[in-house]
């Protein structure tokens, strides 16, 4: 009779085991960002960073970048089918605001048990509500976001 | 710990120790009784009282072929609800199980006991509903909310495992023909059908399907009755 309750003790230990599969690790990649590269209008093969920039979500008190780059992150929006974002610079005092509209469409891909879905984002599209203030051109290098080790928008300046 | 499995050890050996012993004496004169045994895993009821997101049935035979030699399975029907925060949804299916059992217990004349080692393998079709989800996303600057719940649920339907399974099990007769019986089942998934942009993450009868690991474990607690057909 021992030796059952042996065994009854081994099972319950068997099956009481927590799984490294219930917890999502920090550097699991969630939904990408959209990723811009700054280029010079008169040369489009060199990167030129912009002075002062400052990048915020119309609709939004906080920036999400601020300071000098030539390259950014931006987050979309996950439950809405448009983000609408400010890129201000400031050259010589001058404070220039220029806004562009993206609009997308989206899909939900599946991570795993402990970290669920990510969205990626389809269709890219940009358009700017003003007439050209500082930023020349746009130019979408690929309409599919999915990770973020691709440049998804170059614009040039 | 390590005390317990060196406990556990010995006595496994005293046991093979005893057992040849016992075989001259023991295996030429006595009948044994043939017949099909019949149960129910009474474990299952047991957790649909105390986890109101379970539901199962499980049903169990064996056929004896030769002294120590069976035929089994289990045939059952699982359905669980996991509500988690990444993913909440829920599996329902049917599995069987078929394959043998070893008895490597010699039984004193007249007694009918088991310990048995079995072999299964094992086969469940089911169907696996999204209820909602998490979207990941590292960045909240949105300040959007990243928990969706589906409206309308996304069933998949058409899903299948397939596993090969290990069993270590006793069985008593506790009255004449009736036995009672509980087996710890270790199993390794050798395929299944993923629903598409989702997981298996639970089959019936094998239970919780891990990412990177094919291994799941189970126990039964079981109590049949053998009707008995003849004797040798």
């Amino acid at each position: 009779m021992k030796r059952y309750a042996f065994l009854f003790v081994l099972m319950v230990c068997s099956l009481s085991s927590c799984e490294p599969d219930d917890i999502c690790l920090a550097e699991t990649p969630g939904t990408p960002q959209l990723i811009f590269v700054f280029y010079d209008a008169l040369q489009p093969g060199i990167k030129k960073e912009v002075p002062n920039l400052q990048v915020k979500g119309v609709g939004l008190d906080t920036d999400t970048h601020s300071g000098t780059t030539d390259s950014i992150a931006v987050p979309l929006k996950i439950n809405d089918n448009m983000t609408t974002v400010m890129f201000t610079k400031t050259d010589n005092n001058i404070l220039l605001e220029e806004s562009i509209r993206f609009t997308y469409s989206s899909y939900d891909r599946f991570i795993s048990r402990a970290c669920g879905y990510q969205k990626n984002f389809t269709t890219l599209g940009a358009e700017r509500s003003n007439p050209a203030i500082w930023i020349e051109n746009i130019e979408i290098l690929t309409d599919t976001i999915s990770d973020i080790k691709t440049t998804h928008v170059k614009i040039l300046h | 710990m390590l005390k317990f499995y060196i406990n556990f050890l010995i006595l496994l050996f005293c046991g093979s120790i005893w057992a040849q012993n016992e075989i001259k004496t023991d295996s030429i004169a006595t009948e044994v009784r043939y017949g099909i045994r019949l149960g129910i895993d009474i474990s299952k009821p047991i957790r649909m009282f105390l986890d109101s997101d379970y539901k199962g049935l499980e049903l169990v035979g064996d056929y004896r072929l030769t002294r120590n030699l069976y035929l089994a399975g289990e045939l059952g029907n699982e359905t669980k609800k996991i509500d988690r925060d990444a993913v909440n949804f829920e599996t329902s299916g049917t599995y069987i199980k078929l394959g043998v059992d070893y008895n490597v217990y010699n039984n004193w004349t007249g007694m009918d006991n088991l310990i048995v080692v079995g072999f299964r393998y094992g086969f469940s079709q089911h169907a696996q509903t999204l209820l909602g989800y998490n979207l990941l996303n590292n960045n909240h600057y949105w300040k959007e909310d990243n928990r969706l719940d589906l409206t309308t649920p996304k069933r998949y339907e058409g899903l299948n495992g397939h596993w090969i399974e290990l069993q270590l099990g006793f069985k008593a007769e506790l009255f004449r023909n009736l036995y009672m019986g509980i087996s710890l089942q270790m199993h390794r998934l050798v395929s299944d059908k993923d629903p598409e942009n989702f997981e298996n993450l639970f089959i019936p009868g094998f239970n919780k399907v891990l990412t990177n690991n094919p291994y799941g474990a189970g126990l039964n607690y079981t109590i049949s009755y053998q009707l008995p057909i003849y004797k040798k």
